[in-house]
C-alpha cells in the first residue's frame, strides 16, 4: 500500500513540519486537509500529532469513522480524569463492530513510534489493554510483546503492558517469550529471564543462552498443560512468578484448568481417589510424584495406568527407585 | 509464645512498653500466639519492635504528608535529590546522602507523587532512617532506586511470606482487585501497612479499615463485575534479624540509643 501524504511528511521531515503543512493546508482548504487525514492508509502517529490542531481548528466533525473514534479515544485519555472503560469505549462506540479493529489500527500502525511522548505511549498502552482485556482480541499480542521488550531496552515503563499481556496469554504462548532467551540483545535476555522466572531451567547464572533456551522449551512442552496463571504482578511483589505448575494436575495428567474451574478433583479421573492423600504429602514428595507421573505417562501409558492406581506409598517407593530419593 | 535463646520470655517484659504502644501490641500478639517465635537475643526482639514501631510512625507521617498519588507515567520527585527515570521510578542522585534523600520525601512531600507499592518502600526506608545511625543507613543503602517492588536493596532483606500465623503492626499486606477495570491498572491492588489500631495505611486511600479498602477497590472494578477485591494472606517483612545484627555490630559510640530516637519521633508526629 502506498504511503499516505501526511505519513510521508512526518517520516521524512518530522512532526513539526507535518503540523505546519497541515495548518497551511487547512487554512487554504479545510476539505483538502481533512481528505488527507482521512486517507485509508494513514498511520496512527500522524493522526495523534495532528489531534491538537484538529481540535483547535474545530475540524473533528469532518473526520471519518476511524479517525473520529481514535480522536475521541485520545481526547478522553489525555483529559487527565480517571478513566472508565465503559465510558471510554462505549460512549463513542455505538453498534460499530469495527471498533476493536480501529484499536488494532492504532496499535499496529502506531507501535513503531512508541516513545514519541509520554502521552502517546499512554494512549498506545490503553489501546493495547482494551484490546486484550476488554475485547479479548489477541491478534496484536506479538506486537505488544515487541513493545514490552523494546521499552525495556530503553528503560521505559512496561508494567501495565506486561500485566495485560500475562492476563491474556496462555501457556501455549510461552515459547515466544522463551525465544528471547537466546536473543543477542542482553536486555532481552534479562527481561525474558525475569518474566519466565517460574521455570526452573531459567537462571541468571546460566551463561549458555542457547542451552538455556533449549532446556526451557523442553520444560514448557512437558509442563504447559499443567500451568496456571497466578495473577501475581509487579505491583504486588518483587520477582513475581506469573505462572505455576499445578502439581495435582501434573500428578493426574489432567489440564490445570480442570482443577481451577471446578475447585475440586476432576470427576472420574484415573487416580483421583489418591488425590486427597497426595495433597497431604510434603512438597518434595508431591514434586517427585508429579514429575514421575509425567515422565511415565509419556513413556508408557499402560504402566502409568497401573502406577497411578496403586497406593500413594507404593507410588513413592517406585518413583524414588527410578528417580532417586527426595532426601 | 516468645523464646529468647530457647527460654520463654516472661510476660512482664511487655510492661516496659505499655500495652497501648506499638511494641506492646506486637508483644501481646506474639506472646498469646500458639506459634513459637524464636529470637537469639533480647536485643533482636527489641530491634524488631523498634523497627515495627518506626514503620507504623513512618506510615502515619506519609499519610499526613502532601505526597500525591499518581501513576508512574505522571510520577514526580524532588530533582535536588532524585533522578526520575524513564519508567517513572526515583533513582538516588550521585553525591546525595541516601538518608537526606529519604528524609526529603517527608520534608518536601508536595514535590513527590507515586503509586502505592513505591510508597511502601519509601516507608521502609524512612523507618530505617529513623532507627539506624545515619552512617550505618548510608553504608547499607548507598544506592536507592524507588520503583514499586523492583530494584529493592539486598540489605532490606524483604521477604514476602505466602501466609503467616499472626499479622503484626508493621506487616505489609496486599488487597487484590482481580476484576479491576482494565483502564485503571493502578487499582489492580492496594499495598498497605498494618497499623497498631487494626487499620491499614495505603497510599492513595489513606488510613482505613480493611472493609473500606475493599469497598474502594470494588468501585474501581469493571462494570458488572461480581468478583470482590480481597485481602491476601501474604505478608512482607524486613529481615529484622539481619538488620539487627548490622545494628549491633555497628560501633557503639556511633549508635544513638533507641530511647532518644523514640522521643524525637514522638515529638515529630505530634
Amino acid at each position: 500500500m502506498n504511503i499516505a501524504l501526511f505519513d510521508e511528511i512526518r517520516i521524512y521531515y518530522g512532526s513539526d513540519r507535518l503540523l505546519t503543512i497541515f495548518q497551511d493546508l487547512a487554512g487554504n482548504n479545510e476539505n483538502e486537509a481533512l481528505k488527507s487525514v482521512n486517507q485509508k492508509n494513514l498511520q496512527f502517529p500522524s493522526l495523534f500529532i495532528l489531534c491538537p490542531e484538529i481540535k483547535r481548528l474545530r475540524l473533528s466533525d469532518g473526520l471519518n469513522v476511524r479517525n473520529t473514534y481514535a480522536y475521541n479515544f485520545i481526547s478522553r485519555i489525555l483529559e487527565g480524569e480517571e478513566l472508565d472503560s465503559q465510558v471510554l469505549l462505549q460512549e463513542y462506540e455505538g453498534e460499530n463492530p469495527e471498533n476493536p479493529e480501529i484499536l488494532r489500527w492504532m496499535l499496529e500502525s502506531g507501535y513503531a513510534e512508541d516513545g514519541l511522548s509520554e502521552e502517546y505511549d499512554q494512549v498506545l498502552d490503553t489501546a493495547a489493554i482494551c484490546l486484550l482485556k476488554v475485547y479479548g482480541n489477541n491478534r496484536s499480542l506479538k506486537i505488544i510483546e515487541d513493545m514490552i521488550f523494546s521499552r525495556y531496552r530503553k528503560g521505559s515503563f512496561i508494567y501495565d503492558l506486561t500485566w495485560a499481556y500475562f492476563e491474556t496469554i496462555n501457556p501455549q504462548n510461552l515459547n515466544g517469550l522463551a525465544a528471547r532467551l537466546r536473543s543477542s540483545e542482553p536486555k532481552d535476555v534479562e527481561l525474558a529471564r525475569k518474566l519466565l522466572n517460574f521455570i526452573p531451567t531459567v537462571s541468571e547464572r546460566e551463561d549458555n543462552t542457547r542451552k538455556q533456551y533449549q532446556n526451557t522449551l523442553k520444560w514448557i512442552s512437558q509442563n504447559q498443560n499443567f500451568l496456571y496463571y497466578t495473577g501475581v504482578t509487579n505491583n504486588q511483589t518483587f520477582e513475581p512468578a506469573r505462572f505455576a505448575v499445578s502439581l495435582e494436575a501434573k500428578y493426574l495428567q489432567k489440564p490445570a484448568e480442570s482443577f481451577l474451574q471446578r475447585q475440586s478433583r476432576p470427576a472420574g479421573a484415573v487416580g483421583s481417589e489418591n488425590l486427597e492423600r497426595f495433597n497431604e504429602l510434603e512438597d518434595d514428595y508431591k514434586l517427585l510424584l508429579s514429575n514421575y507421573s509425567n515422565a511415565l505417562y509419556r513413556y508408557n501409558r499402560y504402566k502409568w495406568n497401573k502406577w497411578i492406581q496403586s497406593p500413594v506409598e507404593r507410588q513413592i517407593e517406585i518413583a524414588e527407585r527410578v528417580m532417586g530419593d527426595v532426601q | 509464645m516468645i523464646k529468647i535463646n530457647g527460654k520463654v520470655l516472661d510476660a512482664d517484659f511487655i510492661s516496659q512498653y505499655g500495652s497501648n504502644s506499638v511494641e506492646g501490641k506486637v508483644l501481646d500478639i506474639l506472646m498469646s500466639s500458639n506459634e513459637v517465635y524464636n529470637y537469639s537475643s533480647l536485643n533482636d526482639l527489641k530491634f524488631e519492635l523498634s523497627v515495627r514501631r518506626s514503620i507504623v510512625n513512618a506510615s502515619k507521617s506519609l499519610n499526613k504528608s502532601h505526597m500525591d498519588f499518581s501513576v508512574f507515567r505522571k510520577s514526580r520527585c524532588n530533582p535536588e535529590f532524585w533522578y526520575r527515570t524513564g519508567e517513572g521510578g526515583f533513582e538516588l542522585k550521585s553525591g546525595v546522602k541516601p538518608s537526606d534523600a529519604i528524609k526529603d520525601i517527608y520534608i518536601n512531600s508536595s514535590k513527590y507523587a507515586t503509586e502505592c507499592a513505591t510508597a511502601m518502600v519509601i516507608v521502609y526506608y524512612k523507618a530505617l532512617v529513623d532507627v539506624l545511625p545515619e552512617q550505618l543507613f548510608n553504608r547499607l543503602f548507598p544506592r536507592i532506586y524507588l520503583m514499586n517492588w523492583q530494584h529493592l536493596s539486598y540489605n532490606l532483606g524483604i521477604v514476602d511470606y505466602i501466609r503467616v500465623s499472626d499479622y503484626l503492626p508493621g506487616d505489609c499486606r496486599y488487597f487484590k482487585n482481580p476484576d479491576v477495570d482494565p483502564v485503571k491498572p493502578e487499582w489492580q491492588g492496594e499495598n498497605v501497612f498494618l497499623l497498631d489500631n487494626g487499620l491499614y495505611y495505603g497510599h492513595g486511600i489513606g488510613i482505613s479499615s480493611g472493609e473500606r479498602i475493599i469497598e474502594i477497590l470494588n468501585k474501581k472494578r469493571i462494570k458488572g463485575s461480581t468478583v470482590s477485591a480481597y485481602l491476601l494472606p501474604s505478608a512482607k517483612r524486613l529481615d529484622f534479624k539481619y538488620l539487627s545484627n548490622k545494628y549491633y555490630e555497628f560501633p557503639t559510640r556511633q549508635k544513638v540509643e533507641f530511647n532518644s530516637l523514640e522521643s524525637n519521633r514522638e515529638s515529630n508526629l505530634s
